[in-house]
């Protein structure tokens, strides 16, 4: 069944023109009417928010402006929402403004970080206004199919049913590379211009799925004028191998669980839609850091009349950009980083995941790009990594692998490595499918 | 089968004799599915802002897709999970903080799961409400104080034990449903985007159209 046609006219290029290219000084008002709209009500209602204004000794009455807000008001963070959630048997961290009866569902993060928290909501949450939104800039318009694999957990089935605001007809599927054939049969089938989402598994399975029967990408793909990619940071090669597809890749990240980012046709950073939510990126002693320059991602909600977070530090390391992108659209963008977690220090030398996975993917034993730091602590003498291998792609011996991996590594980053391999095929298991943890502690 | 002119609303799908069959579905189709698991629903003295556990993948949206829409207009918040061995960590936490009125979708990979993550199925639905489906059915009977009632999908019509366990509720103004040697074979009988002919549903088991306790005098689906 083919898609309906929808041409999309040349000034069509934004689905909510007036928000998306608002001047920065009528967008820096929006956000402080609405600064000063919730922490009031967030103050009174919230517990986890009053707890901790009472301890920082601020109040909301002493917040005039968005200057005071940031000089003044104090921080949460993930461990504070789970510490009152298992204190106070709260199932939603001491979160909740809004009255009983409102709420529709209960999404949850990954908990790929560890414990999953709460995200409650209504029926339509600032996810789906942002992913409609970024939909829209990809080319998706009414009247077409998207492919999504996505999971339940965020938000349900009816995360799909916010998608008719645009008039995209969802197709869903499981992320699991178990649904490659019947998305390579919907795409010739229903001719989508949207998939929502390919993460690092669904990759490594389309590549093997290809290879193995031999179907033409370009030609599963040809209606696409998309792909979302998430999970994880995109590797060079995967975003190399999905263009060789003739399928475009948005890279997609969360804001800190108030909203997502995406990238848009320009590929400069992620956009952060500042009507949603309120960034900052602060240094550890919360001081702003410049653009350019790398900090934590700290949000605030500001179209949550559910349980919005407010200064809420994600532990996400960022570069952030406020000047106007290249696509028209004046909000601010960040590059993440990584986890601030995640950051491994290799005799005082700052190693994140993606440095890693830059250098393991040039090798074809390794290009699935599986590992793991294996880190007791943060700081290490010595940067241990697993690293999952493909034993028909061998070129050698597996001992020949490993220390012409612990090469490589030792002279890209830096440091001393040490690499144990283990089939690839054991580190998938670890799940969830859309990403294995790549730190553990052993 | 052929597919009408209604745009879809929702592409989802069935299995036809082990095959994975797209299926569109339109905005009427969706809410003829929603109001008869709100009719199941009804049967139950739910609480408004009491949970539910829905343990489902996004390919199964055409029954679970308006189980979650029922479930909002009945006034209750709906938990997801994904139907996933991966995913026992947060069913184990939902169920211990969220408390919900029943788990809905309980699949023996679920299970599976479960117990491999080290936790007790007799611990975790003890008490509790839980629509299973067919693989997980006979391994939760021996929960401990557990209303175990059954969760059927019969192609893509959802068939649904209310309170009184006494067969699963289907839509008999949506499908025609027969017999033939034992299994069951639907047959759409509305404007549905895409019409289904005598679909074999791998489901054995007999029709039943005398009253339920709870009421309704619609087909009622015995396994067996």
């Amino acid at each position: 069944m083919p898609a309906s046609p929808s041409p999309a006219p040349a000034d069509d290029a934004y689905l909510d023109p007036h928000i998306e290219t608002m001047p920065p000084e009528t967008l820096a008002r929006l956000q402080e009417q609405r600064v000063l709209g919730l922490i009031g009500k967030a103050y009174e209602r919230a517990p986890l928010i009053r707890t901790a204004w009472d301890a920082a000794g601020v109040h909301p009455s002493q917040i005039r402006s968005l200057a005071d807000y940031f000089a003044k008001a104090p921080f949460i963070d993930k461990d504070a929402i789970r510490r009152h959630r298992d204190a106070h048997l709260d199932p939603v961290g001491g979160l909740q403004i809004c009255d009983d009866g409102v709420l529709d569902r209960i999404g949850f993060t990954s908990g790929t970080t560890g414990d999953p928290t709460a995200v409650p909501q209504g029926r339509v949450s600032p996810l789906d206004m942002q992913l409609c939104r970024d939909f829209w800039q990809i080319g998706a318009r009414p009247g077409d199919f998207m492919a999504e694999m996505m999971f339940t957990f965020r938000g349900g089935q009816t995360s799909l049913a916010c998608f008719d605001k645009i008039g995209l007809t969802p197709i869903g599927m499981a992320h699991s590379p178990a649904e490659i054939p019947f998305l390579v049969e919907i795409s010739k089938q229903f001719r989508p211009t949207l998939l929502f989402m390919l993460s690092s598994p669904m990759i490594i399975g389309l590549e093997k799925y290809f290879e193995e029967t031999g179907t033409d990408p370009r030609d599963v793909f040809a209606s696409y004028k998309g792909a979302v990619f998430g999970g994880e940071p995109l590797s060079p090669r995967f975003k190399a191998l999905v263009a060789s597809w003739g399928m475009e890749l948005f890279e997609f990240t969360t804001c800190g669980d108030v909203i997502g980012a995406m990238e848009c046709h320009m590929h400069d950073g992620m956009h952060a839609w500042g009507d949603l939510v309120l960034i900052e990126n602060l240094d550890d002693n919360n001081n702003p850091v410049p653009d350019g320059e790398i900090g934590e991602l700290v949000v605030t909600a500001l179209a949550d009349p559910w349980a919005p977070l407010i200064r809420f530090r994600t532990e996400d390391l960022v570069r952030v950009e406020r000047s106007r992108c290249g696509c028209g659209r004046t909000h601010p963008r960040f590059w993440p980083l990584g986890r601030k977690g995640d950051e491994t220090l290799v005799q005082g030398k700052s190693v994140l995941p993606r440095d890693i996975q830059r250098i393991v993917e040039q090798h074809a034993e390794t290009r699935t790009c599986l590992f793991q730091i294996i880190r007791p602590q943060r700081e290490m003498e010595i940067l241990r990594l697993r690293i999952g291998y493909d034993s028909t792609k061998l070129a050698s011996t597996a001992e020949e692998l490993s220390s012409r991996l612990i090469a490589v590594l030792a002279e890209g980053l830096s440091v001393p490595v040490h690499v144990e391999l283990v089939l690839y095929e054991e580190l998938l298991k670890l799940g969830p499918p859309q990403k294995i943890p790549r730190v553990t502690k052993q | 089968m052929s597919t009408t002119a209604i745009h879809p609303a929702y592409v989802g799908r069935y299995i036809d004799q082990g095959k994975i069959i797209p299926l569109p579905l339109s905005d009427r189709d969706l809410k003829r599915q929603e109001e008869h698991v709100k009719a199941v629903l009804d049967t139950f003295d739910f609480k408004k802002q009491r949970y539910g556990l829905l343990i489902s993948l996004m390919s199964q949206g055409v029954t679970f897709l308006p189980f979650e829409l029922a479930l909002m207009r009945q006034g209750m918040i709906c938990c997801n999970c994904d139907d996933s061995p991966y995913e026992a960590g947060r069913i184990e936490s939902i169920l211990r903080r969220f408390d919900p009125a029943f788990t809905a979708g309980v699949t023996a990979q679920v299970l599976d799961g479960i117990k491999a993550a080290g936790f007790d199925q007799d611990k975790l639905f003890a008490d509790s409400m839980v629509w299973a489906k067919p693989d997980a059915y006979e391994r939760l009977k021996s929960v401990p104080g557990i209303r175990l009632l059954r969760w059927l999908e019969l192609g893509p019509a959802l068939a649904l034990e209310c309170r009184f366990h006494h067969g699963a509720h289907i839509s008999d103004r949506e499908w025609k449903v027969e017999e033939e040697n034992g299994e069951l074979l639907i047959t759409s009988r509305l404007d549905r985007a895409t019409p289904i002919t005598r679909l074999k549903t791998g489901i054995r088991g007999t029709v039943t159209y005398e009253p339920c306790p709870c009421g309704h005098p619609g087909a009622r689906i015995i396994v067996g």
